[in-house]
């Protein structure tokens, strides 16, 4: 487990990097005991709802963008 | 008609002339506009959550939490009514699930550690923040 998250901590994708930071993070926290075993559990299931949350974000920002230029592309047809 | 015409087929030029990937931009084009109820309300997810850090291991943090919560469901709420508005029901409904579990720790009967409360604080503020960002940046 150790050697997947150093491999993640070194990857060039900066959101996997992130990503594996904090499951480091909490993996400290536990061990350390500042955490218990639930909380650390929860903890790490959020990690998995906070990726679905910046995917979702990226879709949106892309739908957005799209948008603009579809409204911008129907601007320059009505002036055509 | 013709103008219509014109900006479509220039859509579908960029997006390989295929019918299948003109869906997202036909999708795009009916998304759900800007709403300033749905940006009111994360932007008040993420300052409680901002102030609610510092209450961790205070009785008042009790109180940051409901109110955290209870503006969390109401975000999932609101915008599920919203036509066209799929991916911020999922962040929304995201989101809700995060914040139930700092909502049922602390309802429930086990004490909560101050490095758990500060870190999830932690992170629901994080993702406050992604989705005020995409939230705010809607088509007007």
């Amino acid at each position: 487990m150790s050697e997947l998250l150093n491999e993640l901590l070194g990857s060039d994708k900066t959101e996997v990097v992130a990503f594996a930071q904090e499951a480091q993070d909490l993996k400290k926290q536990y061990e350390a005991k500042k955490l218990s075993e639930s909380e650390y559990k929860e903890l790490l299931r959020d990690l998995e709802h906070s990726k679905a949350i910046t995917a979702s974000a990226g879709d949106l920002e892309t739908q957005t963008k799209l948008n603009g230029l579809i409204s911008g592309l129907i601007s320059v047809a009505s002036l055509v | 008609m013709k103008k219509l015409f014109i900006a479509l087929s220039a859509l579908m030029i960029l997006n390989g002339c295929t019918v299948i990937s003109t869906v997202p931009v036909i999708r795009s084009y009916f998304m759900a506009n800007f709403d300033n109820n749905e940006y009111m309300l994360i932007n008040t997810v993420r300052t409680q959550a901002n102030l609610g850090a510092a209450k961790c291991g205070t009785p008042e943090v009790i109180t940051v939490v409901d109110n955290i919560y209870f503006k969390t469901i109401e975000l999932r709420n609101y915008s599920q009514s919203i036509p066209h508005n799929e991916e911020t029901i999922k962040m929304s409904s995201e989101l809700s699930e995060i914040v139930k579990g700092l909502s049922e720790r602390y309802h429930g009967k086990d004490p909560v550690s101050l490095n758990y409360c500060t870190t999830k604080f932690g992170i629901i503020e994080k993702n406050a923040v992604t989705i005020q960002n995409v939230v705010g940046a809607k088509p007007r």
